[in-house]
């Protein structure tokens, strides 16, 4: 149907639309009919009213066409009575807000979508659209009834002030503070959604609406650029379409105290839908916010590994050897905020668990590791919660049980590879859904990598890592979307 | 908030509904069906007062 067709309303359409001719109305009516919606619902929240003001706008104007007689007039005069419409069924009836709409009911009316012209063709960007409606909802709500239509006719109709006040019968005065009142409100709304914005998505309040609005994935590029050369790719289950629409957001860490830790949610883990991070300093990360246990950690290395999992003053990279931002910083290889007592790669390594090179299809037991309940000895819990390391032969498999407590996946430590390689593991787990990120140490504060592994009820994938530039990475993991915790750190040389 | 940018959101903000095109098309045919009822009644009254056969 067409839409905002003043332009195409000839003399001669209105001519046969007064003559009675219904294709000539019908034609009107496909001209403005979307105008008219939009208006009543500038002016109303209930959809069931605006419905209502929509068919006795029409019903109205084909019964009184002989009033017009400019057919350029047409929509604009269709708005005033619209309009007046709105007015009346707001007199009449006891206004309803959107946000005490019941949600079952609000799916049976015809809900409002997006300009996109298959909004089912992607569910992530569906959700998107649920959510996006319920934002638009809850700024409109913020507006009285009496404001709605100030705004809607100031604003969005371009309805001069003194227009204004004559039509709602007020003083052009009260016309200006009722509009400035009502900018207020919904500038603090938006700055309101700034705030939820920003641990969303990290975009301020305007762009990130009208990015929504706009049916736009948020700050698209700004991670690619940040790192463009890092991937993971895990199986079938490989989460491309996140990593496009998600993690490409921009999705910064706050990097605070020299450290950080991540907090990962997707917006529906279900579909793929958007994932959002957001950040804290704080260490004290209850356990129960990550995986389920019990775990089943089985690591396997699938491609030539240089070196056993060992400090690098023992692996063939040194420090000289890597590419100047690829050192071993402790910090960037385990951020402080999560293992502030590990402040050293090299002895993150668990003497308990020590990977020792082992030989193919060589199983390593998980030994018994210190039980640390406390948030703080958690992280202590997590170094001595060394799974199967890779080792140097392809075909080493090692694998290991986890203590239930605390329910940390096995650490690789750390894996040193040549540019080119990959390297590659399988991850178990009942946990809802397992998130792997990977990101230069000396990370910039984007996210470039994500990966899901998994189902709801059982996470398993072959995930593997494939490097094309040389430096220092850490993986991350996360649990149903909760906590981003540093697992490996990968050294990639130049080879 | 300048107030070309407030325009220019709340703008988008009405601008995101969209009344789907099967609504639409159920709407305009409410629309034209209320509209025959109307005249026929109309047609009715006129029919009533000036051909007047009153009981």
């Amino acid at each position: 149907m067409r839409e905002n067709g003043k332009s195409q309303i000839s003399q001669e359409l209105l001519n046969l639309a007064r003559a009675g001719d219904r294709e000539a109305m019908a034609a009107l009516y496909d001209c403005t009919h979307q105008e008219v919606y939009r208006t009543a619902h500038a002016l109303l929240r209930d959809e069931d009213l605006v419905l209502d003001v929509q068919q006795e706008t029409y019903l109205h104007a084909f019964s009184h066409l002989e009033q017009l007689r400019d057919a350029g007039s047409f929509l604009p005069w269709l708005r005033k009575i619209a309009v007046n419409e709105a007015r009346s069924q707001l007199r009449k009836r006891t206004p309803v807000l959107f946000s005490e709409l019941n949600p079952d009911e609000a799916d049976t009316v015809p809900e409002p979508t997006l300009r996109s012209e298959d909004p089912d063709a992607d569910p992530a960007l569906h959700l998107e659209q649920k959510e996006n409606a319920r934002l638009v909802r809850e700024i409109l709500d913020e507006l009285s009834d009496g404001q709605r239509m100030l705004v809607a006719m100031y604003y969005y109709e371009n309805v001069p002030i003194k227009q204004i006040a004559e039509t709602l019968q007020i003083s052009p005065g009260t016309v200006k503070s009722q509009l400035a009142r009502s900018r207020r409100k919904v500038e603090e709304r938006v700055r309101k959604l700034e705030q939820e914005g920003v641990k969303l998505y990290g975009l301020g309040p305007i762009p990130f609406l009208v990015a929504l609005l706009r049916n736009e994935t948020p700050v698209v590029g700004a991670g690619k650029r940040a790192i463009p050369s890092v991937a993971l790719h895990v199986g079938r289950t490989f989460f491309e379409t996140a990593l496009g629409r998600v993690v490409l957001g921009g999705l910064s860490v706050l990097m605070i105290g020299g450290g950080f830790v991540g907090y990962a949610a997707w917006k529906d883990y279900r579909e793929n839908a958007s994932l959002t991070v957001q950040h804290t300093t704080d260490p004290s990360v209850p356990s129960e916010l990550l995986f389920t246990p019990p775990i089943q950690p089985e690591l396997v290395t699938t491609s030539p590994i240089d070196t056993a999992p060992a400090p690098p003053d023992t692996s063939d990279a040194t420090p000289e050897d890597l590419p100047a931002e690829t050192t071993t910083e402790p910090e960037s290889t385990e951020p402080e905020t999560t293992e502030p007592e590990t402040t050293e790669p090299e002895t993150t390594e668990p003497k308990t668990n020590e990977p020792k090179p082992t030989a193919p299809t060589s199983t390593v037991t998980e030994p018994t590791t210190p039980q640390v309940t406390e948030p703080e000895g958690s992280s202590d819990s997590e170094e001595n919660l060394i799974g199967a390391p890779p080792a140097e032969a392809a075909t080493t498999q090692s694998s290991g049980t986890l203590p239930t407590e605390p329910p940390y996946p096995p650490k690789p430590g750390t894996v040193t590879i040549s540019l080119g390689e990959t390297w590659t593991f399988h991850g178990t787990g009942t946990a809802a859904d397992l998130v792997f990120l990977a990101l230069p140490s000396d990370a910039p504060a984007i996210y470039e990598s994500a990966a899901r592994v998994g189902t709801q009820t059982l996470g398993a994938a072959n995930i593997s890592f494939t490097p094309t530039e040389p430096g220092t990475y850490t993986i991350y993991y996360s649990a149903a979307y909760q906590i981003l915790f540093p697992w490996a750190t990968v050294i990639v040389t130049e080879e | 908030m300048a107030q070309d940018t407030f325009a220019d959101l709340y703008r988008s903000l009405i601008a995101y509904y969209r009344l789907p095109d099967e609504q639409a098309a159920w709407q305009l045919k409410q629309i034209l069906d209320r509209l025959d009822a109307l005249h026929a009644r109309n047609r009715k009254n006129e029919t009533g007062t000036e051909g007047g056969v009153l009981h």
